[in-house]
């Protein structure tokens, strides 16, 4: 049931219902500073919570259906064997895993090189000095900066920019818009990103409850085979 | 009864005392012997057979009937009439007319019987003795007049005095005592060959009637005779005896001699090679055509007996139950195991039986040198005969149990025959089959339901999709919806790829879980089969050895039988020949040449292949075992050993009886070609060695050639006779039924009243 809940949440999302769930990141205000920052990527965690909460539910509630059908249900929909036993064919069975598994190493890949692209080229220090000295006057550094990363944004790198989960920093107005300091977004939407993570977490749900419905089944067995037996009675020596 | 035929051709005359003279023909006249006084049983036994053998075929057996009376109280008239109460019955006129004798007692008149009473004196006193013969006398006197009319003659051996006075019925009353009358101690065996020869002349020839022809008118003053008597013997049954075991010989020499080649016992081995092989394709085909009609596609190679296919016909009850196993799938095997073991074991049985028939059939045609007669394998029956013997069979027997014992019934990989065949063993058997069966179907529905269904593809794939899409997004800069379908294609395209290689696996593998569980099946009905067939094998190669030690038998005992045959015929050659050793007064004569001539004539005319295949059928039949099924009581061999001595012993009785013909073997002819016999020495000899034994210095004396019928005689020797220079002059001649037999008998006459024997 943990698969299909899954299925279902999988399903919702191509058919766009996860534009419902709150996605936008938190935003920390500063008291007397007329400061307010989003903190990055908690829209990523906003989003990934509420799937996480409604997939469980969905789960809880097919199981409970299933619990009081008995099996039947999945039994007559042919899905008894897949649930419990089906290891094949190994590339059909993972392949969501998998391809979660690869979407989110490249990410985190590509985040990791972008982040260390970011360092290298110096918007990160723009950005943790525009941080820190807020409003900076003169608009000297901002300048710099603009000069030195102003070629890669020409270069296409527009994308990872304009994620708004990312784009946590007022653009500042001393630098006219012409810069706008961030972090680096991932590769791909923000909701592949979720279903990768949930995927990964549904696949071990599955596995445990394969696993449970096999120990379940070898008890349920046991008990009916239990029934089954006739009791022997040794009767006593009469001594 | 050739002989008795022969001298029925005789002429007879009138033959009463007033017109008697010599040369008139002998009736036979049916005798009493009396062993009497102190005649020991041993020298009885003697007389009696010795005389019975000199017969010979011209006097039934029945004509001459012998009985031992020691004493006066035996002696009574109850008895000797019981004596000779079979004389008297008409049962015996008709066993003799049977016989072919028609010198037989005539119905309209008195029955002439003769009544020689031989009495031994030694240690009987004379009161004893004259009192024994005088109530003998008496007792024989009132059956006289019973029906019948006896001559009653006395043959008194041993020395002492008698006297019976001159009113005894006694005639002639003949002495014999240890001395002759030359004064020579005569030898016991001497005496007992005088008295046979004596006794022979009375039975045999006109030897009283001579005697009285000799001692008219003064036959009333006549007392004892002092007797002596010679014989040349023509050994009729030694030479038949001769023949008989050389005809024995001839017979059964092929069957035991044989020491067979390499070359032979290479074609043995081959051809019992073929044969069992062929024995045991013909049983395996009969198993597979059974087992076929119980639900199975069996074949086999015939050659090589491997197993090419065996399996459930798809329409079978039982292939159903085995591929789709329930709980009670042990029962249903157990009861097909059972009843096909059963059928196996009627039916099998039946074709096995024809086929160790033909196998025993082969056996006796290896002995049999008439193959085209056998209705047996046609490859068999078109070979070339092997040695018709004894060795060759044995060979061919013990080479057959050879192969027996080390083939193989059924060729197939991993094969082992049931060690036992009871219905609980088939019964554990048939569980360990549907455990394994079911385990087999278990191995299939395991990998079955690790195989995703076709929900389940669709429930794996689902989620795959919008990753699948957004790395080609990632990759590409395509539009978002084409790149959705083409993920999803591809995704599809997989998901059926692999669907159909998944089918395809698990297709394959039913394939092999049938194939399995079709072997399981298979091995334990070829395991039933295989357990029959050893079990048959095994007990065909027993029954082999105990024909092999049967047949080692019965050679080792018809050699041993065949090397007493040699002996007899040498003994039998022995006991011929000149006796001029000791005092023997018997010459036997015999004519070897004569006799080989016969065995030939015997063998050439005998039908020896009917006699081998009679032989072999025996052989066949009793020892090899004759009941077409190899079981353990088949075959009783101390029983089919006398059957076939038996039916050698009349195959030979038939071919001697075919060739020995007596009355070609003449005494007189015979003599003529004995160097001490011949040109009338015979005459001299008889006359020597006829001395009586007793007797003294009497005027009156005898000499009496007993021989053949006159007429025959005179066309024959009467030159001899009257021209040879050993020839007796004085002498009797009285006609005998013995050609075979010369004898002289000589007789010293004492008056009555005097008395000159020596004490």
């Amino acid at each position: 049931m943990a698969w299909i809940s899954f299925v279902i949440v999988v399903l919702a999302f191509v058919l766009g219902l996860d534009r419902l769930i709150p996605h936008q990141p938190f935003t920390v205000t500063v008291p007397f500073l007329w400061i307010s920052i989003n903190i990055p990527y908690s829209g990523y965690f906003r989003m990934f919570f509420y799937t996480l909460i409604i997939w469980l539910v969905l789960w809880w509630i097919l199981s409970r259906l299933e619990e009081r059908s008995g099996f039947t249900l999945l039994w007559k929909a042919g899905l008894r064997n897949g649930m419990m036993f089906a290891t094949r064919p190994r590339a059909i069975n993972n392949i969501a895993v998998v391809l979660a598994s690869i979407i989110l190493i490249f990410t985190a890949f590509r985040f990791v090189f972008d982040f260390a692209m970011q360092i290298l080229t110096g918007r990160f220090f723009g950005y943790l000095i525009g941080l820190i000295t807020g409003n900076v006057r003169g608009g000297s550094l901002d300048y710099v900066l603009n000069l030195i990363a102003g070629d890669l944004r020409s270069r296409g790198l527009e994308f990872w920019f304009s994620d708004p989960n990312v784009s946590v920093i007022p653009v500042l107005p001393f630098l006219g818009g012409r810069i706008q300091p961030s972090l680096p977004a991932p590769i791909v939407p923000f909701n592949i990103i979720v279903l990768c993570f949930l995927t990964l977490i549904a696949a071990f749900a599955f596995r445990r409850e394969q696993r449970w419905r096999y120990e379940n089944e070898i008890k349920r067995n046991q008990i009916r085979r239990k029934h089954r037996q006739d009791e022997i009675i040794i009767p006593s020596s009469g001594k | 009864m050739t002989s008795a035929n022969d001298a029925m051709s005789v002429p007879t005359t009138e033959t009463n005392m007033d017109t008697w003279k010599p040369g008139n023909v002998h009736h036979l006249v049916p005798t009493l012997v009396l062993m009497c006084g102190a005649m020991t049983v041993k020298d009885a036994i003697s007389i009696q057979v010795n005389v019975q053998e000199r017969l010979g075929p011209n006097v039934p057996a029945n004509a001459v009937r012998w009985e031992r009376i020691k004493s006066v109280e035996d002696a009574s008239e109850e008895r000797i009439e019981g004596l000779l109460a079979p004389f008297l019955k008409l049962e015996y006129v008709e066993d003799l007319s049977a016989g072919g004798f028609l010198d037989i007692p005539s119905r309209e008149q008195l029955l002439d019987l003769q009544i020689i009473v031989v009495y031994n004196l030694k240690d009987q006193g004379e009161a004893v003795a004259s009192l024994f013969l005088q109530s003998l006398e008496t007792a024989l006197g009132k059956l006289v007049s019973k029906g019948a009319k006896a001559s009653l003659t006395l043959l008194v051996i041993g020395e002492g005095e008698l006297d019976l006075g001159q009113q005894t019925t006694y005639w002639p009353r003949f002495r014999l005592q240890s001395r002759t009358y030359s004064g020579l101690e005569a030898e016991r065996e001497r005496i007992l060959e005088v008295c046979q020869n004596l006794i022979v002349a009375l039975i045999t020839s006109e030897l009283i009637r001579a005697i009285d022809y000799k001692v008219e008118p003064d036959k009333e003053s006549v007392g004892w005779i002092w007797i002596g008597a010679s014989a040349l013997v023509v050994n009729l049954v030694g030479m038949r005896e001769f023949v008989r075991q050389s005809i024995f010989h001839e017979l059964v020499h092929p069957l035991i001699k044989a020491e067979l080649t390499a070359d032979v016992c290479h074609q043995i081995e081959v051809r019992m090679q073929n044969q069992v092989q062929a024995l045991q394709a013909k049983n395996l085909a009969s198993a597979m055509d059974i087992v076929s009609n119980y639900g199975w596609f069996a074949e086999s190679e015939e050659g090589t007996r491997r197993i090419t296919q065996m399996d459930l016909r798809p329409e079978d009850e039982l292939t159903v139950k085995i591929f789709e196993p329930e709980s009670n799938l042990s029962v249903d095997l157990s009861e097909r195991y059972e009843i096909l073991r059963r059928s196996l074991i009627k039916h099998l049985g039946e074709r096995a039986g024809e086929e160790f028939e033909k196998l025993r059939a082969s056996f006796a045609f290896r002995m049999d040198p008439r193959p085209e007669d056998y209705d047996i394998l046609d490859s068999v029956r078109l070979e070339k005969p092997l040695l018709p013997g004894l060795a060759a069979a044995t060979f061919a027997v013990e080479k057959a149990a050879e192969y027996m014992t080390k083939s193989r019934d059924i060729n197939y990989p991993g094969l082992s025959p049931h060690p036992v065949g009871s219905g609980y063993y088939l019964a554990a058997t048939a569980k360990l089959d549907a455990n394994a069966i079911h385990g087999e179907y278990r191995r299939y529905r395991r990998y079955e339901r690790t195989v995703l269904s076709p929900q389940g593809f669709f429930l794996k794939l689902v989620p795959a999709w919008p990753f699948l899409t957004a790395m080609i997004l990632v990759l590409t800069d395509w539009d978002r919806i084409l790149t959705g379908l083409l993920a999803a294609l591809l995704l599809s395209g997989l998901g059926i790829v692999q669907f159909i290689g998944l089918r395809h696996s698990l297709a394959n593998l039913w394939k092999r879980v049938r194939s399995d569980i079709q072997k399981t099946v298979r091995l334990s009905v070829l395991g039933v089969m295989a357990n029959l067939l050893r079990g048959y094998r095994i007990l065909v190669a027993g029954q082999l050895r105990e024909m092999a030690f049967n047949l080692r038998n019965l050679r080792s005992l018809l050699a041993w039988e065949d090397a007493k045959s040699l002996r007899r015929i040498a003994e039998s050659k022995a006991k011929s020949g000149a006796p001029f050793k000791g005092q023997t007064t018997v010459y036997w004569l015999a004519d070897w040449d004569k006799c080989r001539d016969y065995v030939q004539k015997a063998i050439a005319s005998a039908p020896l292949r009917d006699f081998h295949s009679s032989i072999a059928e025996i052989v066949a039949k009793s020892v090899v075992g004759g009941d077409g099924q190899p079981t353990a009581e088949s075959g009783k061999p101390e029983q089919s050993y006398q059957f076939i001595f038996n039916e050698i012993e009349r195959w030979v009785e038939q071919l001697t009886q075919g060739v020995f013909y007596p009355p070609e073997l003449k005494a007189h002819a015979l003599a003529g070609k004995e160097s001490p016999l011949k040109d009338g020495r015979r005459w001299k000899w008889l006359y020597e060695k006829a001395e009586p034994l007793g007797g003294g210095a009497f005027s009156k004396s005898f000499t009496i050639f007993a021989g053949e019928n006159p007429a025959a005689y005179e066309t024959t020797t009467a030159a001899l006779v009257k021209e040879s220079p050993y020839w007796v002059p004085g002498c009797q001649i009285a006609m005998s039924r013995q050609q075979h037999e010369i004898s002289c008998i000589q007789g010293v006459i004492e008056d009555i009243g005097e008395h000159h024997g020596v004490d």
